[in-house]
């Protein structure tokens, strides 16, 4: 069975080149543009991984994150964290905010593959 | 004209003394009693007086005492006319000389002109004593004024110690001082013994003005600052109101406060009492003490609007700098996503122009993002934000690493990559990802500004500081004071020697300046922002390192930089 990955960005076209991408490798996709709706389908349809983008609309990347990782049910599921900030600052958030992976934007596609490919 | 009291109860020897000596030309008084002798005493100040002892009606003594122990009088030369010699009783108490009756007509008048002589000589001493100790008095208040002023950089300040010297010396009724803060904006700051009406102080400024303008006129000031808003402070130390407008005809003194090329208002000083030559000097005195201290407050002053102006602007910068790096990541990334999408012939194959052409402009947008992460890192350096994670770790680990990465470029250009060590291990206390990007950066100019053909050698060697040469580390800290270079103990000294194009002399300044291309049409061939080497310089000196370069125009340059070694031993034991 297909594995699903849910990508959360405000951005559609990082959304858009990250969709195919997934798709092309062969994983189901489902889009979220801002934080509640990351939530909302995180929890309705329990994806296998999440590409969660911190500066969105409505709820940020990192409470999406503490959400979801504090919850029992939601917690086991992988997330990468999508940032325009450096990393230094990103591992310090990211580690009171429980995220699996941290990528920096501009990111490429080999790298983001790689780890998507370790979680799965 | 000189005035004798003859003061004896016997009219006929009073009224004979009397013609005796108004006929030398003396002015005479009579007094015929002992209450008649103070009276007369006080109300003439005689400078001689002559008393009959032989009287039993007046008490010599008091006589005696009364005069002496006057303020008025206490200089007024005593003469007794006795009967005998045995007056040593009353000189005791006072009197200057005596002449026995019955007396030579000769002798008493040679007395007479000996002691007015005395008194003479002791007017004249006495006037000289209390001139010197007002001169002696204006001294000191001119050198506790002169330390005073040293003390501070506050011109309000400033301007009331200069208030407080000229009041002390000069005792003045009403001070004006006149400052001009900027271009046609000035403060009065009235200090004065009442409160002055309305109508005098327009009266006052009015003068001021005027004061200020005959400056100009009289070419006492090279420039001339137009006056349109007069803020008036007003110091007043009594109740009351002065309103006597005859304070403008009083007694003044005005001066310009300026140094040879700074002009920063005037002062007066206004007393009903006319100033001497002496009160102008140690007037002008004060002023010109307050002058040069005043420009330094009001350099002082600006300095710091300036420096509060600068350090703000320089936050907006970063924090610009900042979100616009963040803003153009999301971009890049979505541009650079699908290149590489296109590149890795996920949406279907590509011809080879094809290829070549998003291989090009994914070699602009990789300098782009380049760009974009120089500058992220230089503003962070400036806001103070940049963090460090320091760790011990072999520095050569660091250069293999990066000598690796430019192994195809520098292939690519036929250049010789040459690795140097004397010893495969150099510990450093350091952040390996900041060392990691100095390194990058001063080897991707190397390997930029080096032509086809030539030859690159990084060379790591450890030296002691005492062997460094100061001098050209000074250069690139653009301090030439060598005291401010501090260097102990032993350093981890990495240098890249290449064969490229070299630096000018006069552009050896600009090397470490930021967004400095040396050759702006050099910089269309081989690109970069210019911020490699000022980040470089930077991280490095948060690593308590240093960096600087040797070069010979076409012939080559040598960038060196240098970080504390580690102490083996010390870990060891």
């Amino acid at each position: 069975m297909k594995k699903t990955i849910l990508i959360a960005d405000d951005e559609p076209d990082i959304v858009e080149t990250i969709r195919f991408l997934v798709e092309s490798e062969g994983f189901n996709c489902l889009s979220a543009f801002d934080g509640e709706e990351a939530l909302r389908l995180a929890k309705q349809c329990i994806p296998d991984l999440i590409i969660l983008d911190v500066m969105m609309p409505k709820i940020n990347g990192y409470k999406v994150c503490r959400l979801l990782k504090f919850d029992a049910k939601y917690k086991d599921i992988p997330i990468l964290m999508v940032t325009a900030r450096t990393q230094e600052e990103d591992r310090l958030i990211g580690e009171k905010t429980g995220a699996d992976e941290y990528i920096t934007k501009p990111f490429d596609i080999d790298s983001i593959l790689e780890k998507i490919n370790a979680y799965l | 004209m000189s005035r004798i009291l003859i003061i004896c109860p016997d009219e006929k020897i009073n009224r004979d003394l009397t013609d005796l000596l108004s006929g030398v030309g003396y002015e005479i008084e009579s007094a015929f009693s002992q209450e008649d002798s103070t009276k007369k005493a006080e109300e003439i100040c005689p400078d001689l007086a002559i008393i009959d002892t032989s009287s039993l009606e007046i008490n010599i003594s008091d006589i005696c005492k009364n005069l002496k122990l006057k303020n008025a009088t206490n200089d007024t030369q005593i003469i007794l006319l006795t009967s005998n010699d045995s007056s040593s009783r009353e000189i005791l108490v006072g009197a200057d000389g005596y002449i026995t009756k019955p007396f030579n007509e000769n002798i008493l008048i040679a007395t007479v002109n000996a002691h007015l002589r005395i008194k003479k000589l002791l007017d004249i001493l006495y006037t000289n004593n209390s001139e010197l100790a007002k001169s002696l008095y204006q001294l000191n208040v001119l050198y506790s004024t002169s330390s005073q002023l040293a003390g501070t950089l506050d011109k309000t300040k400033l301007i009331d110690i200069m208030n407080i010297g000229l009041e002390k010396s000069l005792n003045f009724s009403l001070c004006l001082a006149l400052i001009i803060n900027e271009p046609e904006d000035a403060s009065l700051i009235i200090n004065s013994r009442y409160p002055i009406s309305e109508k005098l102080q327009e009266a006052l400024k009015l003068r001021v003005l005027v004061g200020y303008k005959n400056l100009f006129e009289n070419n006492e000031l090279p420039f001339d600052l137009s006056i349109n808003n007069i803020k008036v402070i007003k110091n007043f130390k009594e109740e009351g109101e002065l309103t006597d407008l005859n304070i403008l005809v009083w007694d003044r003194l005005f001066a310009p406060i300026s140094t040879s090329d700074q002009f920063f208002g005037t002062v007066e000083i206004i007393r009903q009492d006319e100033f001497t030559g002496e009160d102008s000097t140690c007037f002008q005195t004060v002023v010109k003490q307050v002058s040069l201290p005043l420009e330094s407050a009001l350099f002082y002053e600006e300095l710091k609007k300036t420096n509060i102006k600068l350090e703000k602007l320089e936050k907006m910068k970063s924090e610009f700098i900042s979100i616009v790096s963040h803003e153009l990541r999301t971009p890049i990334t979505s541009i650079k996503n699908s290149l590489d999408m296109m590149l890795s012939r996920r949406m279907g194959e590509i011809t080879s122009t094809q290829d070549n052409f998003l291989n090009l402009a994914k070699r602009n947008l990789d300098r782009l993002s380049g760009i974009v992460n120089d500058l992220l890192d230089l503003s962070k350096i400036e806001a103070g934000k940049m963090e460090y994670r320091f760790e011990e770790y072999n520095i050569v680990e660091t250069l293999n690493f990066v000598l690796s990465t430019f192994e195809p470029v520098a292939k690519k250009k036929n250049i010789d990559l040459i690795m140097d060590t004397e010893n495969s291990k150099f510990i450093i206390l350091a952040d390996s990802g900041k060392i990691e990007q100095v390194l990058s950066n001063i080897i991707s100019n190397a390997v930029k500004f080096t032509r086809e053909g030539g030859k690159i050698l990084v060379k790591a060697e450890k030296i002691d500081s005492g062997s460094l040469n100061k001098s050209l580390l000074l250069v690139a800290l653009e301090d030439k004071n060598p005291d401010n270079l501090r260097l102990y103990g032993d350093y981890i000294k990495v240098s890249v020697k290449d064969t490229g194009i070299g630096i000018k002399k006069e552009d050896i300044a600009k090397v470490f300046d930021k967004f400095q291309q040396i050759e702006s049409s050099l910089s269309r061939t081989t690109g970069g922002t210019g911020l490699g080497l000022p980040i470089a310089k930077q991280l490095l000196e948060a690593h308590s390192g240093h960096i600087w370069f040797e070069s010979e125009f076409r012939k080559g340059t040598t960038f060196s930089f240098i970080i504390p070694a580690v102490k083996l031993e010390n870990k060891v034991s």
